[in-house]
């Protein structure tokens, strides 16, 4: 082990005291002023397609803002088989989609 | 409806209006702010979520917060800080028992929790591992996590 070149040499990471501490950052515990949480919902069934989406329930529950982004993905075309993307639209190819 | 916790987290008291199905994971991460604490796998699996309750190490995702009720509840910030680390967490430093950091707190309070019941005997690489059966490190493995833990005990 030599100090000197570093090769063979153990090496300190910089950023581990913020995790070892409790202060590492991660997506779920940032809250800002004003943050929205999104929720997605799931297809019940394989290879479905969607006919129709009704958010009237949820925009009714109090605190909720539709940007509709499922109503959005209705206007796209149906994602063809083996293509992936992170949100379905048209179908749902998977369970789960 | 709301009920209200009153508890001590990391020696100073807390108190809070809760749902009462609300974890106690929950209320230290949202009502209290404290989001060392992580939710990896929201089943009881992982043990990201590992508080101390009252000494000893628990999964906070099995415990509801009005459980907390007049008991001390200790998480990975109140255990040390940056510049005065507890002995375990200076471990995990010097030991690189950690790459995303994410199950790092839950190891370090499980850790602790190994190192206390085995006091004063030899702390086998074969304990270590039988006792840390419920918490989950998704990087890479636990060799440099038993490690850790190991160095952690010996110097506690």
């Amino acid at each position: 082990m030599t100090a000197e070149t570093g090769i063979g040499a153990r090496v300190r990471r910089k950023e581990d005291v913020r995790f070892i501490t409790g202060r590492g950052r991660y997506t779920d515990g940032i809250n800002r002023p004003g943050q929205l949480h999104a929720v997605f919902a799931r297809s019940p069934d394989v290879h479905a397609r969607i006919r129709s989406l009704d958010t009237s329930g949820a925009e009714a529950s109090p605190g909720i803002v539709t940007d509709a982004i499922g109503v959005r993905t209705l206007d796209m075309p149906a994602t063809p088989l083996k293509v992936w993307t992170a949100l379905q639209a048209g179908n749902a190819a998977a369970k789960g989609s | 409806m709301t009920v209200k916790v009153t508890t001590t987290v990391n020696g100073k008291p807390v108190s809070g209006d809760v749902e009462p199905n609300t974890l106690l994971v929950e209320f230290v991460r949202e009502n209290l702010g404290l989001t060392g604490t992580h939710v990896g796998c929201d089943t009881s699996q992982c043990g990201a979520c590992t508080v101390h309750f009252d000494g000893k190490p628990v999964k906070s995702c099995t415990i509801l917060a009005v459980q907390a009720e007049g008991h001390q509840v200790v998480t990975i910030e109140g255990i040390g800080q940056p510049g005065n680390l507890h002995p375990m967490q200076a471990a995990f430093q010097e030991n690189h028992g950690l790459q995303c950091g994410f199950c790092t707190p839950g190891m370090i309070m499980a850790g602790i929790g190994i190192a206390e019941r085995n006091k004063g005997a030899a702390l086998s690489e074969e304990t270590i591992r039988a006792e840390l059966e419920g918490n989950i490190c998704r990087c890479t493995g636990y060799h440099n996590i038993v490690k850790s833990i190991a160095a952690g005990a010996r110097d506690m």
